[in-house]
């Protein structure tokens, strides 16, 4: 049964598990990040970006912090679903020859445990490598670099590592398990299935909640502050995640529904088309560039703070622009992931339909400003939702009130996000072109 | 007549708002060749399917050696499957990973035999379709009419006493199909097997001992 | 000319008598009935008169006199051209199958029950043939068998058609009922 599992976790190349293992790497990298920065006694020993050393504001960077991993996490469900109908293909004739529900779930989990286990015990590396890199400075020593991001005095405990790994493996395979549930029941997956239900935006409420609960977590006060605050912003954190992931498919779906009206090109109405009849694929692209948006606008809201409060001994004023910097750089890349591996996925799912409009004669740019707008008309408005909510929970909780540099930042991380994201578009686009060309070899038409 | 193998009272099933089957009842006997034929959109592959136990019917009652097969759970319906069934489709059955030979071992290899001893009945399977040379290829690699010889070795490996075939010479020329088909009909034979199979080329259908014909989910 | 050619066919081979004539040709069709003893020599006669055939020996071994027929040089080009001229692509003949058919159809009789059992018919009469097909091992017989065998496939499909024909035909009126 493991052999199984192994060989076919394997069979259709490096690239998924390689995927799986980058994205739990850097989830159970953040968490350490995290563990480590609440591990920090009330005067540190070490010279660290003001945020941390002031426990008032450390809550805020810790939750910062954790907020990060939601973009790896979307990607990781993202990666999971990837090539979904040729997954189902192969759950369901596996079920086909035999294999029970059961035993079709385990082959399942082990196929995502594999690279997800390898990716939690690598985040234990990426934690030491950014720990190398960004590390704080003992007082009395002389600085190596310029930024101060994680404590060194400290570190998590063993069994909190422990912990991460294993729960970080766990949320993989759950997410694994969750991405394969409707094929385990029928083996006919691929035969006859009624058309899936449109999506409804009942992730607004979540989104709501998460705005809600996070808020709350900023601004409790009393003895209990630093635990309820964790925990409330743990809560804010799923609560956005879930919001972000049952929201992208209705905005993908609406999104679709009115751009096909309009639609006057034959790409733009392929494009709107395609996202009405399965929203859900591009909504999994969209949902983590969402939860990058999340992040952006908390970033944005963060350099507002740390603008507001710079004082004089903190004498890297550079710090946190190089931060924002490199955080936007880091953005930029996994965004651009997130959609190229969607537009992969599209295209290996939809080989005989691209085949077949070649073949009826539509030249492969078409397809490929098609390709455009499909991620284009969810991810853009989802970044923004998402930048505008970040900035929302994040700049609104500890400060009070909007602030005119809150204002200011929140504009400018829309401004940037937006352009950002579509730069990610025309580079996804064009990262996939090779399997678009492929894809649309009419030669697909002859099997399968 | 044989013994009673399958009853089925009653079925029906319906996908959205078509109704596949409207009220079927029928007996199959064991050992019994029975063709399942008709247009079309009548049923004849949604009938397969739940008497195999591989869809379960909105309402009425299938029996399989004298107990309901229609109302076991998930778990147990696979296992019988995997046991007593053999199943041949018209596409899409294979594991697009594993090569022929693999696939024909899959359901030994469930059942936890011996990976050599799988091997070995998988390629005496395939060699009794004429399709040794095919051990390693992947399923991709594979014609339409392969493929299905291939997924018929694998419903025959663990030497089911029923099999099920869905329009088994489909992807078949005319002898080519009969090649199969013969093959096929002679393991059933071999083993006293009941054979289940639907097709629309009445020269299959001729093959069986009795027809059953549908007509819009009924028995016409 | 029909049947003759056929035996000009297994002539071809060498000098035959009129039984070994007869036993070829319903080898080579199986799925045909056999050729009546009477019928072969009438042809046989035809042939020799257009001097198609020849006899060319008279053996008697004990039983009664057997007649030796060999092809002439005439009989072998008109085998030829036989051979490489196409035959015409129908039309049809009715027969008693489709007259019936037509005329219940055209008496708007219920006709879906009559098709069912003319199917259930030729699918017995097919399955024999197949029965037939497995049990002869020469391949130009097995062909010979699968020509009736389709012929019965044919027929079996028109009468499919006619059924999903007359079905169609019902909805048809019935909806044009419901509109007016």
């Amino acid at each position: 049964m493991i052999r199984l599992a192994w060989r076919l976790a394997f069979a259709r190349g490096w690239a998924r598990p390689a995927l799986l293992a980058a994205c739990t790497a850097v989830v159970s990298g953040l968490l350490l990040v995290t563990l480590a920065v609440l591990r920090l006694p009330a005067q540190p020993e070490e010279r660290l970006l003001a945020v941390i050393t002031d426990p008032g504001t450390r809550g805020g960077y810790a939750f910062g912090a954790a907020l990060l991993i939601i973009p790896p996490l979307l990607l990781l469900h993202q990666v999971v679903r990837l090539g979904t109908s040729a997954r189902e293909r192969r759950l369901a004739a596996l079920r086909l020859a035999g294999a029970t529900p059961a035993e079709v779930r385990r082959i399942g989990a082990i196929e995502v445990g594999i690279p997800v286990f390898a990716g939690s015990i690598l985040g234990l590396g990426l934690y030491r490598l950014l720990r190398l890199c960004f590390g704080g400075t003992r007082f009395g020593e002389y600085p190596s670099h310029a930024v101060h991001l994680i404590p060194t005095t400290v570190a998590p405990a063993w069994w909190e590592t422990l912990l991460v790994i294993l729960g970080v493996t766990l949320l993989g395979v759950a997410v694994g398990a969750l991405a394969s549930r409707r094929v385990i029941v029928t083996p006919l997956g691929v035969t006859r299935r009624a058309a899936a239900p449109a999506p409804r935006p009942w992730g607004a409420l979540a989104l709501a909640l998460a705005v809600v609960s996070g808020l709350a977590a900023m601004r409790v006060d009393g003895p209990q502050a630093h635990t309820l605050g964790m925990a409330g912003a743990l809560v804010a954190i799923a609560l956005a995640l879930l919001g972000v992931m049952a929201l992208a498919p209705w905005l993908a779906f609406t999104a679709g529904r009115i751009v096909a009206r309009r639609a006057r090109t034959g790409p733009v109405l392929l494009a709107a088309s395609r996202l009405v009849a399965e929203p859900r694929p591009a909504a999994r692209a969209a949902a983590a560039v969402g939860g990058i948006g999340l992040v952006a606008g908390g970033a944005s809201a963060f350099v507002a703070d740390v603008m507001a409060m710079q004082n004089d001994d903190d004498g890297y004023y550079l710090a946190p622009v190089a931060l924002v910097a490199v955080c936007l750089l880091g953005a930029l890349v996994v965004v651009v992931g997130s959609l190229a591996v969607h537009s992969v996925e599209s295209l290996l799912d939809h080989r005989r339909s691209v085949a077949s409009l070649t073949a009826l004669g539509v030249p492969v740019d078409t397809l490929i400003t098609a390709q455009r707008w499909e991620t284009g008309l969810v991810a853009l408005p989802m970044a923004l939702i998402g930048t505008l909510l970040g900035s929302v929970v994040y700049g609104l909780g500890p400060v009070g009130g909007p602030s005119f540099v809150w204002f200011a930042c929140t504009i400018v991380g829309l401004t940037l996000v937006a352009a950002l994201c579509w730069v990610a578009v025309l580079a996804a686009v064009r990262v996939v072109r090779p399997w678009t060309v492929r894809a649309a070899d009419p030669a697909h038409l002859r099997t399968e | 007549m044989s013994e009673i193998q399958f009853e089925a009272r009653g079925v029906r099933k319906a996908y959205g708002r078509t109704e596949a089957l409207r009220g079927v009842s029928l007996t199959i006997g064991a050992g019994e060749v029975v063709a399942i034929s008709g247009p079309s959109g009548s049923g004849k592959s949604t009938l397969l399917l739940a008497l195999a136990g591989l869809i379960r019917p909105e309402a009425g009652e299938i029996a399989y050696d004298g107990a309901r097969l229609d109302d076991l759970g998930e778990a147990h319906r696979t296992r019988l499957r995997r046991r007593q069934f053999g199943v041949v489709l018209q596409f899409g059955q294979l594991v697009p990973e594993l090569t022929a030979a693999q696939n024909v071992a899959l359901p030994l290899l469930l059942e936890r035999h011996d990976r050599a001893a799988a091997r070995r009945l998988a390629l005496g399977q395939l060699e009794r379709f004429g399709a040794l040379d095919l051990a390693d290829a992947l399923p991709g690699e594979l014609s339409g009419g392969e493929a299905q010889r291939v997924a018929a070795a694998r419903a025959l490996v663990t030497g089911p006493r029923v099999i099920f075939a869905d329009e088994p010479t489909g992807a078949l020329d005319t002898v080519g199909g009969e090649h199969l088909l013969k093959t096929l009909l002679g393991a059933a034979r071999d083993n006293d097997a009941t054979v289940v199979m639907v097709t629309h080329d009445n020269r299959v259908a001729a093959r069986a001992d009795r027809e059953i014909f549908l007509r819009d989910g009924v028995i016409a | 000319m029909g049947v003759s050619h056929v035996l000009l066919g297994v002539l071809a081979d060498g000098p035959a008598h009129g039984y070994d004539l007869k036993r070829a040709h319903d080898e080579r069709f199986p799925a045909t009935k056999a050729m009546p003893y009477g019928q072969v020599y009438s042809a046989l006669q035809r042939l020799q008169r257009d001097h198609l055939v020849e006899i060319v020996e008279t053996v008697q071994e004990g039983g009664p006199e057997r007649t030796v027929y060999a092809l002439t040089d005439a009989g072998r080009t008109e085998l030829a051209s036989w051979l490489e001229a196409t035959e015409p692509a129908g039309p049809y003949a009715a027969d008693e199958l489709v007259r019936k058919t037509v005329t219940a159809l055209w008496r708007g009789t219920d006709a879906a029950d009559y098709l069912q059992r003319q199917r259930t018919v030729h699918l017995g009469r097919m399955r024999e043939l197949l029965a037939l097909q497995a049990s002869v091992s020469d391949t130009t017989a097995r062909i010979a068998v699968d020509h009736t065998i389709f012929h019965l496939d044919a027929d079996l499909r028109w009468l499919e058609a006619a059924a999903a024909r007359v079905a169609d035909a019902h909805q048809v009126t019935h909806r044009g009922e419901a509109k007016a």
